[in-house]
C-alpha cells in the first residue's frame, strides 16, 4: 500500500517521502465525511491501517511486558496551551512498537526533534499546526455530534479551516533545515496551484459577493434617520460571479438536474468542485496528524520529565562495538505513575555482553529492566531517551520477559511456563538484540533453576545480546562470577546505602543478599509478628465458642 | 461549451471540469453520489408537461383572442356598414320623435291644422312620403319607457291603411272590409304604406348603429358578450330602423281613456277620444293635430264583436281625411 510520493509530501517520519495510508479509502472516506460529517475516528481508522517502515522488531517480545499501549497513552499527549486534543494511540504504539529498521529513519526523525527542541519557535508553529489539523479533523468527523443544520456552511467551514492549513504550511516553516522544510515545500506547491486559487476565490465569494457602499445619516439624538446606497459593485475579477440572472438559471438547471432549487445548492455544486481539487492534499494531511503527534507527543513527555526535574535527551548512536551509557536514566512509567524516579547512571563497555542484576527486593531491579528497554525501544524510533545523556546502539530486535502472570488457561505450572518463555524467546533472538529477563528460572528449586539458568546463558551468549537479567540466586551468580566460564558476563548490584537500605542506583558486584528479611519485616512477616496474629486468631475463636455455648 | 450555468468564462478549465462532474454527480471514484437522474428526469418530464399545458393554455388563449378580435372587427363592420347610410341627426330621430309625442300627450292644445295640407292633392301628396307610425294609448307617451312600450304593440294598421287608402264609402261594411285587410300579412297595408314603418324598429334598431353601441362591442370581453351583441344585432329590424331614421313624417295616435262605464267590446274597443297628429320632422312643424271620438256603440253586433277597433280606426282615418281635405264618403 505504501506509494512514492513527491519530495514535497509532508512526510515527517522517513527521508523517502512515502504514503503509508490507503490514499484511495482514505480519499473516499474524506469525500464521505465532507458529504455528511460522519461521525467517528475516520483519520484514526486510517492511521490505524497504514503501513510502517520495515522493522526488525517483534511486538509480541516486549509490548505487553512494559504496558506499551498504557506507556504510550499516558507518555504522548500533546499538550498546547489549556488544549490537549485526543491523539491517535494506537498508530503510536503501533509506531513505537515496530521501530524502524533502517538507521537512516532514525536520523531523520532525531533531526526533526532537535530541530525542534533548537527552534522554539518551529515548535510553536507545529503545535498551532496540529491544532488547525484538529480543528478540521473535527468538523470532517463531526467531532460535536452535532446535527448539520446547513450542510454547506460546515463544508465552507471545513475549506476554510483547511486554506488556514495550507496557508500555514506555506508560510510558517521556511526557515527549518529538517523534514519540517517538507510542510512548507508542500504548503508552497498547494498554494501556487488551481485547486488553492480556486479555494481562495470560493471563501472570497461565500464572503464578499458584493460591496455596498452607504451612508448613514445620523440626527441629532444620535439616531439613525437616514439610509442610502450610494455603490454596489459585485467582485467581477471572482470565477464564481455570475450575474443575477445567471445565478436564477444556475438553481432552476440542478432543480431540472435533480437537486433541490435553491441558493444553497448552487454554492454546494461549487464546494464539492473545489473541494474535489484538494482531496488529494487532504489525504496527506490525514497522514500528517499522526506524524506531528508522534513528535509532540514525545516533546510532550520531555516537557512532563522537565516538570519533574528529569532531563531527556536524544543519545549518541553509537557502533555496537563501541562503549555505551546512560546517565540519569529514569522508569518514565514510574514517573507517568505519579511517582518521581530516581535516576541512575548505567554504562557497559560493548555491545555483546550479559548482565546479571542482583539486589534485594523492590531495589529497583524490574523498573531498571523497564527504562533500559524503553530507552532502546525510543532511541530506536529516533525519539528522546529517559536519560540525561548516554550513548545507544541500535539493536536488531527486543524481547523482555518482565511478567509472570498466571493465566487461567495456561496448560503449564510455573516452571512450565518459564519453559517456554525461555524456548520462546530462543526462537525470536536475533543476534545482537537487547533481552531483558527479570528473576529467570525462579519457579522451581534453586538447585535445577540454576542449571537451567547456566544453560540459557551459555546459549544467549553464543547470540552476542545486549542482556539483562535478574536474579535471586545469589550464590549462583557468585559463583558464575568466579569461574568465568560464560564469556562477556558482568554484574550489578544494587547499592546499599549505610543503613542496608537501596539507593537505586547499580555498581558493579553481585550483592551478597537479597534482604529479605528487611522486606519481611517491612511487610509483617517476622515470626514474632505472625506468631502476635496467631494469638489473636486464638483469642477470638475461643470467645466465639463460649458465646455459641 | 458551457454544459452548466454554474462555469464562468473566468474559471480555469480543471474547476470548470470539477463543478460540471459535481453538477452531473460523476467524478469517477467509486461511492460518490451519482446525480439523481431518475429524479431529475420526473422533474423534467413534470417541467415539460406544465410548459406543454401553458402554452397550450396560451395558444388557445391566443386563439381565442383572435377568434374574439376577428368577431368583434366584424360586428364592428357589420354596425358600420348598416350605420353607414345614416346621418348623425338620423340616428337621433328617437329623441326628436319622443319630444313630439310628448308634446302632443300634454293638455290638448286643440285641433290644428296646416292650412297649405287642404290644397287639392297636397295632402295626400303628403301621406306619400316616408313617414313612421305610433299608437297607444296617450298617458304612454309621457316618458321613453312608455313610448316604447307603446311602440312595440303598433303596426300599420287599419287607420293607417284607410288614411292612405280610404275605403270608397264610410259603410260598416266596407270599413270591415278594410279592418280585415289590415290584419291580412302582406295583404293590402304592406303594398299601400311600404313607406310607413314602425316607431319601434327605430327604437329597436338605431342604438345598435350608434358609436356607444361600438364602444361597448369594443369593450366586450368575453365571446359571449359579443355572440349577444351579435343576436341582439341580427335580430333588430335594421331595415326598419333604417327606414324610420330617414322617415320626414311623424304619424301618431293616441288614444285617450275610454269611457269605463260603458263597456268594452271583445277586442277591448270601447268609446273615446283619440288625437291623431301629423308631424313634419324635417321642418319641424306639426302638420295636423286632431281629437276625434270613437264609438263603436252604432256598429252591429257581428262586426263590433271581432272588428270595432279596426273599424273605428278606419273611421277616424276618414275623419281626419275629411277634415284636412274636407273629404265626405257616403255612408251607405
Amino acid at each position: 500500500m505504501a506509494t512514492e510520493s513527491p519530495d514535497d509530501t509532508p512526510d515527517l517520519l522517513h527521508p523517502r517521502a512515502v504514503r503509508r495510508i490507503d490514499a484511495d479509502r482514505t480519499r473516499l472516506t474524506l469525500t464521505l465525511a465532507f458529504a455528511g460529517g460522519v461521525s467517528g475516528g475516520l483519520f484514526a481508522e486510517a492511521l490505524e491501517r497504514a503501513t510502517l517502515e520495515p522493522s526488525s522488531f517483534e511486538p509480541a517480545g516486549f509490548a505487553n511486558d512494559l504496558y506499551l499501549e498504557r506507556f504510550v497513552s499516558q507518555a504522548f499527549r500533546v499538550r498546547i496551551g489549556h488544549v490537549e486534543p485526543t491523539v491517535t494511540t494506537s498508530y503510536l504504539a503501533r509506531l513505537l512498537a515496530r521501530p524502524p529498521a533502517d538507521p537512516a529513519v532514525v536520523h531523520h526523525r532525531r533531526t526533526v526533534l532537535a530541530e525542534l527542541v533548537s527552534t522554539p519557535a518551529l515548535r510553536r508553529e507545529l503545535e498551532h499546526l496540529y491544532l488547525d489539523l484538529c480543528r478540521l479533523r473535527g468538523l470532517l468527523e463531526n467531532a460535536s455530534g452535532a446535527r448539520n443544520w446547513d450542510a454547506t456552511r460546515r463544508q465552507l467551514d471545513i475549506l476554510a479551516a483547511l486554506k488556514e492549513i495550507l496557508d500555514r504550511m506555506g508560510a510558517g516553516f521556511t526557515t527549518a533545515h529538517s523534514a519540517l522544510g517538507r510542510l512548507a515545500a508542500f504548503g508552497s506547491r498547494v498554494r501556487a496551484g488551481e485547486s488553492y486559487r480556486a479555494l481562495s476565490d470560493l471563501l472570497r465569494y461565500d464572503a464578499r459577493l458584493a460591496t455596498l457602499s452607504l451612508k448613514v445619516g445620523v440626527g441629532a439624538d444620535g439616531r439613525i434617520r437616514g439610509f442610502e446606497i450610494l455603490d454596489v459593485s459585485e467582485d467581477r475579477e471572482n470565477p464564481f460571479v455570475s450575474g443575477p440572472l445567471r445565478r436564477w438559471l444556475a438553481k432552476i438547471e440542478l432543480f431540472l438536474r435533480g437537486y433541490r432549487f435553491g441558493d444553497g445548492e448552487v454554492m454546494a455544486r461549487l464546494v464539492d468542485a473545489v473541494w474535489s481539487g484538494l482531496e488529494d492534499e487532504v489525504v496527506a494531511l490525514v497522514e500528517l496528524v499522526g506524524q506531528l503527534e508522534f513528535y509532540l507527543g514525545a516533546l510532550g513527555l520531555r516537557d512532563v520529565a522537565s516538570e519533574a526535574g528529569l532531563s531527556m535527551c536524544l543519545p549518541d548512536l553509537v557502533t555496537p562495538e563501541e562503549p555505551r551509557a546512560l546517565r540519569g536514566l529514569f522508569n518514565p512509567l514510574l514517573l507517568l505513575s505519579g511517582i518521581k524516579p530516581v535516576p541512575c547512571d548505567l554504562a557497559s563497555d560493548k555491545l555483546a555482553c550479559i548482565m546479571l542484576v542482583t539486589g534485594p527486593n523492590s531495589g529497583g531491579k524490574t523498573r531498571l529492566l523497564q527504562a533500559v528497554a524503553l530507552a532502546q525501544l525510543l532511541a530506536q524510533s529516533g525519539l528522546f531517551v529517559p536519560a540525561r545523556s548516554g550513548s545507544i546502539a541500535l539493536a536488531p530486535g527486543l524481547v523482555v520477559s518482565l511478567i509472570q502472570e498466571n493465566k487461567i488457561d495456561q496448560a503449564e505450572g510455573r516452571l512450565g511456563m518459564e519453559l517456554l518463555r525461555i524456548r520462546s524467546l530462543f526462537e525470536r533472538l536475533p543476534p545482537g538484540a537487547m533481552v531483558l529477563l527479570d528473576e529467570l528460572c525462579s519457579g522451581t528449586n534453586p538447585s535445577e533453576g540454576e542449571e537451567i539458568f547456566e544453560l540459557v546463558l551459555s546459549m544467549l551468549a553464543r547470540l552476542r545480546p545486549q542482556a539483562f537479567i535478574t536474579t535471586h540466586f545469589l550464590t549462583f551468580a557468585a559463583r558464575l562470577g568466579r569461574e568465568k566460564k560464560i564469556p562477556d558476563l558482568s554484574f550489578l548490584q544494587v547499592e546499599l546505602d549505610a543503613d542496608r537500605r537501596a539507593t537505586y542506583q547499580f555498581v558493579p558486584g553481585v550483592a551478597a543478599t537479597s534482604l529479605a528479611g528487611q522486606a519481611a519485616e517491612r511487610l509483617g512477616v517476622t515470626g514474632e509478628q505472625l506468631l502476635a496474629l496467631i494469638e489473636h486468631n486464638l483469642r477470638q475463636g475461643r470467645a466465639s465458642g463460649r458465646g455459641q455455648a | 461549451m458551457i454544459a452548466t450555468l454554474l462555469v464562468t468564462d473566468r474559471m480555469s478549465p480543471e474547476l470548470r471540469a470539477r463543478v460540471l462532474a459535481s453538477v452531473r454527480g460523476r467524478r469517477g471514484a467509486p461511492g460518490r453520489p451519482r446525480a439523481p437522474f431518475g429524479r431529475g428526469l420526473l422533474r423534467a418530464t413534470l417541467l415539460l408537461t406544465v410548459v406543454a399545458l401553458v402554452v397550450a393554455v396560451l395558444l388557445a388563449k391566443r386563439r381565442a383572442d383572435a377568434e374574439l378580435e376577428a368577431e368583434r372587427a366584424s360586428l364592428l363592420a357589420k354596425i358600420r356598414s348598416e350605420a353607414s347610410t345614416l346621418t348623425a341627426d338620423e340616428k337621433r330621430i328617437a329623441s326628436r320623435v319622443e319630444e313630439w309625442l310628448a308634446r302632443a300627450a300634454g293638455a290638448y292644445a286643440g285641433d290644428s291644422v296646416l292650412g297649405e295640407l287642404r290644397a287639392a292633392g297636397v295632402f295626400v301628396k303628403t301621406l306619400e312620403r316616408p313617414t313612421v307610425y305610433v299608437r297607444g294609448p296617450v298617458a304612454s307617451f309621457a316618458a321613453p319607457a312608455g313610448v316604447a312600450d307603446s311602440a312595440s304593440g303598433s303596426f300599420s294598421d287599419a287607420f293607417v291603411l284607410c288614411l292612405l287608402d280610404p275605403p270608397s264609402t264610410r259603410s260598416e261594411k266596407a270599413l270591415l272590409q278594410r279592418a280585415r285587410s289590415a290584419l291580412a300579412v302582406g295583404g293590402r297595408v304592406e303594398r299601400v304604406a311600404p313607406h310607413v314603418t314602425r316607431l319601434h324598429d327605430a327604437l329597436r334598431g338605431l342604438p345598435l348603429l350608434t358609436s356607444e353601441f361600438e364602444l361597448r362591442v369594443q369593450r366586450a370581453e368575453k365571446p359571449r358578450e359579443l355572440a349577444l351583441f351579435r343576436r341582439e344585432l341580427e335580430r333588430a329590424p335594421l331595415a326598419g330602423a333604417k327606414a324610420a331614421a330617414k322617415a320626414e313624417l311623424l304619424l301618431f295616435a293616441m288614444d285617450e281613456p275610454g269611457d269605463r262605464s260603458q263597456p268594452a267590446e271583445l277586442d277591448g274597443e270601447r268609446p273615446h277620444y283619440v288625437r291623431v297628429g301629423l308631424v313634419d320632422l324635417s321642418a319641424r312643424r306639426l302638420l295636423v293635430a286632431l281629437r276625434r271620438r270613437v264609438d263603436p256603440s252604432s256598429l252591429t253586433p257581428t262586426a263590433r264583436a271581432e272588428y270595432a277597433s279596426g273599424i273605428d280606426s278606419c273611421g277616424l282615418a276618414l275623419d281626419v281625411r275629411a277634415e284636412v281635405i274636407g273629404e265626405a264618403r257616403d255612408t251607405g
